[in-house]
């Protein structure tokens, strides 16, 4: 019950992060026109952080704060790979606000809070940390989603955001308390895994509580039905907030949704919540696959193709439930995350590229045509990130894949397994559809001449480079992921001792 | 005494609780809406608990009360408006979702048998709420006030743009 000084060691990249905020909006009163000061300013400190993390991180294994976080390799994994996002969203951000009314030092400070939320969220294991976490992170995206305001899209985006996030914070929060009460007042995910191990009979308002709590997670990750949001919101967006949430929010939930479910209800999963997700899962997968197919606009594309994801995702989490593949499925989870992460802000940098080269702006699949005469550099990172986001060997997403399906056959899941992968042979056309038009059609006139922008085509290049290094190297980014996975604290191994 | 207390304030509640949803005019809906979130502050009073029923009335019946009148006026209601569903399904709806939380807390009650059970009578109080957010709960609570400086700087943020935008002659429609 008493405060341990050393626990603060455990929080020491979120504080930092909160302290870099500060610094960047009060830096912001002093050099308001020096945009590049403040962007350097962020990534340095960005940087700086990155390194507490990997080493403040190893030093201390397993809870603090009387369990209401923890930070274990798997944490540590997750908030690097989240400092890694926002530092790219970050240095896209700065030429792509140019000429728009937005103040730089408030939207750098809200992607930090949101990261500083993100933070949280990977490492929390109590209740309380999970929502709190939650709500930063959705508080500081509902306001990145509408910081153009004056633009209907943009307006209409943070609404639907906001509306429907907020409802789903309360479906969340009630099956909080609802599994508060049917646990006699635990919080704390490990205690929960052994009181819902000792149960003799389950009370129904447990179901309703897991229920709820389910609905209010598949929102955030975007599976169906709790899609209808994020094609919108993804669309209306500016671009570089679009990647920031296409990326973190998703890591960040589907921690959640592993130390949640993989382990603190994982004995209620065969009867409970496994058939339930089964299915949200094929749902997932197939329609957003589906959709993608018919979509014109590549961020529209991008998003059902990030619900589909998703649906992949979802495998992980059933599989994580059976004790003995846990810390393959947790593994393969970051692994895939990971892959995910670096494909969709390559793909997505691409997008602004080739909106910025037409006088309006607009974000239609035919502007690629016949790209790779102009520009081949960047035509071939988007015929990487393309082969990645689908699942061709030898790119990271093959991996991520490959790591992700094995886990759910191992953990019995083989019909799943088998739709998975018929549903990734359909999301080959509208993602090789693409390079198609970017490599075998001719330039439509006018021809699409890219603007010359660096900080966008360093993001890219550095994408498309670790897509294919890691591909080609697996074995290192799996290592790193398993360890994170094997150290990370787990109530059902606990559970299993006793 | 304590009964007859108890019984003169549930009866209230109720009362209150069943004008909030028979008024036409959702002014007086919202005035009934205080009414019966005072009551429950007298419930939680009556429990022992002061710091939870000083919460109560602070931020249910002023806070978010306010925000509730404040949104009535923005989006114009006159007091004679009827603010009545097009969809009678959404009626059955709504008795189907109250019905389904009925339930829920009929079960738990059932199952934790709380009628009678002797509380700890430090529940509640301003002391133990202290102790409990410094000690145990620190963490959450510092995150909380995280959660307050983002949403602080985000109002701040959005309402800034506003200005300017205004200011400025209307943006372009599409990205």
């Amino acid at each position: 019950m008493i405060f341990n000084p050393t626990d603060l060691l455990a929080v020491l990249p979120e504080i930092s992060i909160l302290v870099l905020t500060l610094l960047v909006i009060m830096l912001e009163l002093l050099i308001t026109r020096r945009v590049l000061v403040l962007q350097i300013v962020t990534l340095v400190g960005l940087a700086a952080i990155l390194l507490i993390t990997c080493f403040a991180g190893l030093g201390s294994h397993g809870g603090a704060f009387n369990g209401m976080i923890a930070s274990d390799g798997f944490s540590v994994f997750l908030k690097a790979l989240l400092i890694g996002v926002t530092m790219m969203v970050i240095f896209t951000s700065r030429e792509y606000l140019r000429g728009s009314n937005v103040r730089y030092g408030e939207y750098t400070g809200m992607i930090l809070i949101a990261t500083c939320g993100m933070m949280v969220l990977v490492s929390a294991t109590d209740l309380l940390t999970i929502f709190l976490g939650i709500e930063t992170m959705s508080i500081a995206l509902y306001v990145l989603a509408g910081i153009r305001s004056g633009r209907a899209r943009s307006s209409e985006a943070a609404f639907k955001y906001f509306l429907l996030g907020a409802f789903s914070t309360g479906f969340l929060l009630y099956g909080m308390a609802l599994i508060y009460g049917a646990t006699g007042g635990k919080t704390n995910l490990t205690e929960i895994g052994q009181v819902i191990s000792e149960l003799k009979d389950m009370p129904v308002y447990l179901f309703a509580g897991v229920g709820l709590i389910s609905i209010g997670l598949l929102f955030k990750v975007a599976a169906v039905p709790f899609h209808f949001w994020s094609p919108d919101v993804y669309q209306g967006s500016p671009t570089p907030v679009t990647m920031f949430m296409a990326v973190g929010p998703k890591a960040a939930a589907f921690a959640v949704f592993i130390r949640l479910f993989g382990s603190a209800l994982s004995g209620l999963s065969a009867d409970v919540w496994g058939p339930v997700l089964w299915v949200v899962a094929v749902a997932t997968m197939t329609l957003g696959n589906i959709i993608a197919l018919s979509q014109t606009n590549i961020k529209r594309m991008l998003a059902y193709s990030s619900i589909a994801h998703a649906g992949y995702l979802l495998l992980a989490v059933l599989a994580s439930a059976n004790p003995e593949v846990h810390v393959t499925a947790s593994a393969g989870l970051l692994f895939y995350l990971t892959a995910y992460a670096f494909m969709n802000i390559g793909a997505f940098t691409v997008a602004i590229l080739v909106s910025r080269s037409r006088k309006d702006g607009d974000y239609h699949i035919d502007d690629y045509q016949g790209i790779a005469s102009t520009n081949p550099w960047i035509a071939g990172a988007m015929a990487i990130f393309m082969i990645s986001l689908s699942g061709i060997p030898p790119t990271l997403g093959f991996f991520g894949k490959l790591y992700v399906f094995s886990a759910a056959v191992k953990a019995g899941y083989i019909t799943l397994v088998v739709i998975a992968v018929l549903n990734s042979v359909i999301s080959v056309y509208y993602y090789l559809r693409i390079v198609v038009y970017m490599y075998m059609r001719p330039a439509a006139e006018p021809k699409t001449v890219l603007v010359k922008e660096y900080s966008w085509a360093i993001v890219v290049g550095i994408c498309a480079v670790i897509i294919m290094l890691a591909g080609i190297l697996p074995n290192q980014t799996m290592k790193k992921a398993i360890s994170g996975a094997e150290t990370k604290v787990n109530p059902t191994q606990t559970v299993i001792k006793t | 005494m304590e009964l007859i207390l108890f019984i003169i304030t549930a009866l209230v509640a109720l009362g209150s609780a069943f004008m909030v949803i028979t008024r036409r005019s959702p002014i007086a809906s919202v005035l009934f809406l205080i009414l019966t979130f005072f009551c429950l502050a007298v419930f939680y009073v009556m429990l022992g608990a002061q710091f939870i029923a000083a919460m109560q009335i602070i931020v249910y019946a002023g806070a978010i009360m306010v925000l509730f009148l404040f949104v009535l006026m923005l989006l114009n209601l006159r007091g004679t408006q009827s603010w009545e569903v097009g969809n009678p399904l959404r009626k059955w709806l709504g008795f189907a979702a109250a019905g389904g939380i009925l339930l829920v807390a009929a079960t738990a009650i059932k199952s934790v048998g709380m009628i009678g059970t002797e509380l700890d009578p430090a529940l509640g109080t301003v002391e133990s709420v202290g102790r409990n957010l410094f000690t145990r709960f620190l963490l959450p609570f510092e995150i909380a006030s995280v959660l307050l400086l983002g949403a602080i700087i985000g109002t701040v943020a959005m309402v800034k743009q506003k200005q300017s935008e205004s200011a400025e002659e209307k943006g372009g429609e599409e990205q």
